[in-house]
């Protein structure tokens, strides 16, 4: 027998447990007919609906058919625990930026007490002055998004095709559904929503008879 | 002399402040102005007039008795509808030139026409010029508040509480920062409009001047009204 290749996965478990060869010889090693098969190996089109095919198969065979979810049943609920880790990971990161802007905007709201009693004085309501914070809070989530927006382009575009060590795939697992998008816009629009409201609701409180007296 | 509409009438206000021990600063005060009329408040420091004026203007609600103005009782009514009138109804004067420091002259102006939305921004913009123009201003409109002086200051103040056309302008001392020829500036104004557009003015002053001049002149001592008017009124004499 020759070595006609080497292939290397990067896991040494794999590599130096493994070999392949064609299967003829491999019913000859076994010593069995040309009719013999262990396990069928099928690739389906989207690994989502692999569940799907597996169940339509059993019910053509008498074999036991399993897809992958069931084989790597302990691979997946590590996947599991990983990204609940990540949400908890990015959820901290969201809040600690989001007191960033509460205090940015506390603090200008202290400094421009006047002009909000002068706004109130003139007819403004304190709906109109929520309003105004809340919007110079959301401009703050708006850009932060368009920040990441633009980081993340210039990632794909320069990063996303170099070859690592990632995955089995050798490059960078980049994902661009719209979904994943409109997910990081809702969160920094209404964290930062939340930002600007609870220091404007303290303003729009605000007896600007009080401030004139000072 | 025939008789003019009553724009604003303050039936028996009575105020308390219980900080830091109680006490009445207003004693059953009532009044009315009349539509066009040019009013004057005098009296010594601390016998209540810019307390009274801050409750006229519906800024202030905590008080006893009852506060009409155009017909309309503002005593009782919630905050929000007290923002309404006030922007239409109302224009303010404060003894600093409060305007906010980093709009220019006429953003400042436009601010109460913009909230109360009657006309295009395109025409308020306009209507904030006429008004600045009345002010002697035009050529500082672009200029951040901050920058003017504060006589200027005081005139942009006066453009923005005469922006909504408000049936009534109250002034707490607004000529307390300037010289003479500013004084005089605001007092022909107020004269102007008073008798030209029938807006009332209600201004509180310490010049004795300016109130010998002004169609009427009430007197505050300790919260109550000592003397309202005639004996003040020079110049029908
Ligand atoms: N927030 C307040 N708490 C307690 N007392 C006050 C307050 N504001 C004003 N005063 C008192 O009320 C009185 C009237 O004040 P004010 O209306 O400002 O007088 P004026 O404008 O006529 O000088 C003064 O004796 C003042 O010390
Ligand atoms: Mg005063």
């Amino acid at each position: 027998m020759n070595i006609v290749g080497i292939l290397e996965t990067g896991s040494s478990m794999i590599d130096n447990g493994k070999s392949f060869v064609n299967i003829s010889t491999a019913q000859q090693l076994l010593k069995k007919g040309t009719s013999y098969v262990s396990t069928i190996y099928a690739n389906t089109k989207d690994v989502e609906n692999a569940s799907l095919f597996s169940q339509r198969l059993q019910q053509l065979t008498k074999y036991k058919v399993e897809d992958w979810t069931v084989t790597n049943a302990d691979l997946l609920a590590g996947d599991k625990t990983r990204s609940a880790m990540m949400s908890a990971i990015s959820l901290s990161i969201l809040l600690v930026a989001s007191f960033g802007i509460y205090n940015i905007l506390s603090a200008t709201i202290a400094q421009k007490i006047n002009d909000i009693a002068i706004l109130k004085a003139t007819g403004y309501t304190g709906t109109d002055v929520i309003f105004i914070f809340c919007n110079r809070g959301t401009n703050h989530g708006t850009d932060r998004y368009n920040n990441w927006l633009a980081f993340w382009s210039w990632i794909n575009r320069n990063h996303a095709k170099k070859f690592t060590w990632v995955a089995l795939s050798g490059i960078f697992p980049f994902i661009s559904k719209v979904e994943y998008f409109l997910q990081v816009f809702f969160w920094a629009f209404f964290i930062t929503l939340c930002a600007g409201f609870f220091p404007a609701r303290k303003a729009a409180n605000v007896d600007p008879v009080s401030i004139f007296r000072k | 002399m025939h008789i003019k509409s009553t724009v604003l009438e303050v039936r028996e206000i009575s105020k308390y402040f219980t900080d830091p021990v109680k006490f009445q600063v207003l004693k059953n005060v009532s009044f009315q102005a009349y539509e066009g009329e040019f009013l004057t408040l005098i009296g010594k420091s601390g016998s209540g007039k810019s307390t009274l004026l801050y409750c006229l203007s519906s800024m202030d609600t905590l008080y006893e008795g009852e506060l009409y103005i155009c017909g309309t009782k503002l005593t009782g009514l919630k905050s929000n509808q007290l923002a309404r009138i006030r922007n239409e109804k109302i224009g303010f004067v404060f003894q600093f030139h409060y305007l906010l420091p980093e709009f220019s002259c006429l953003k400042n102006v436009m601010l109460p026409a913009l909230k109360l939305g009657k006309h295009s921004p395109k025409e308020i913009e306009e209507r904030a010029y006429q008004k600045l123009e009345i002010l002697d201003l035009k050529d500082q409109a672009l200029k951040p508040a901050s920058k003017l002086s504060g006589g200027q200051q005081q005139r942009v103040a006066i453009a923005r509480a005469l922006i909504n056309d408000p049936k009534l302008i109250m002034c707490d001392e607004p000529t307390g920062n300037l010289d003479s020829k500013n004084t005089q500036i605001v007092f022909d104004i107020f004269q102007q409009i008073s008798k030209e557009n029938n807006q009332t003015i209600i201004a509180v002053t310490h010049d004795m001047d300016f109130a010998r001049n002004s169609d009427r002149t009430i007197e505050m001592a300790d919260g109550t009204i000592v003397s309202n008017g005639n004996g003040f009124n020079l110049r029908s004499e």
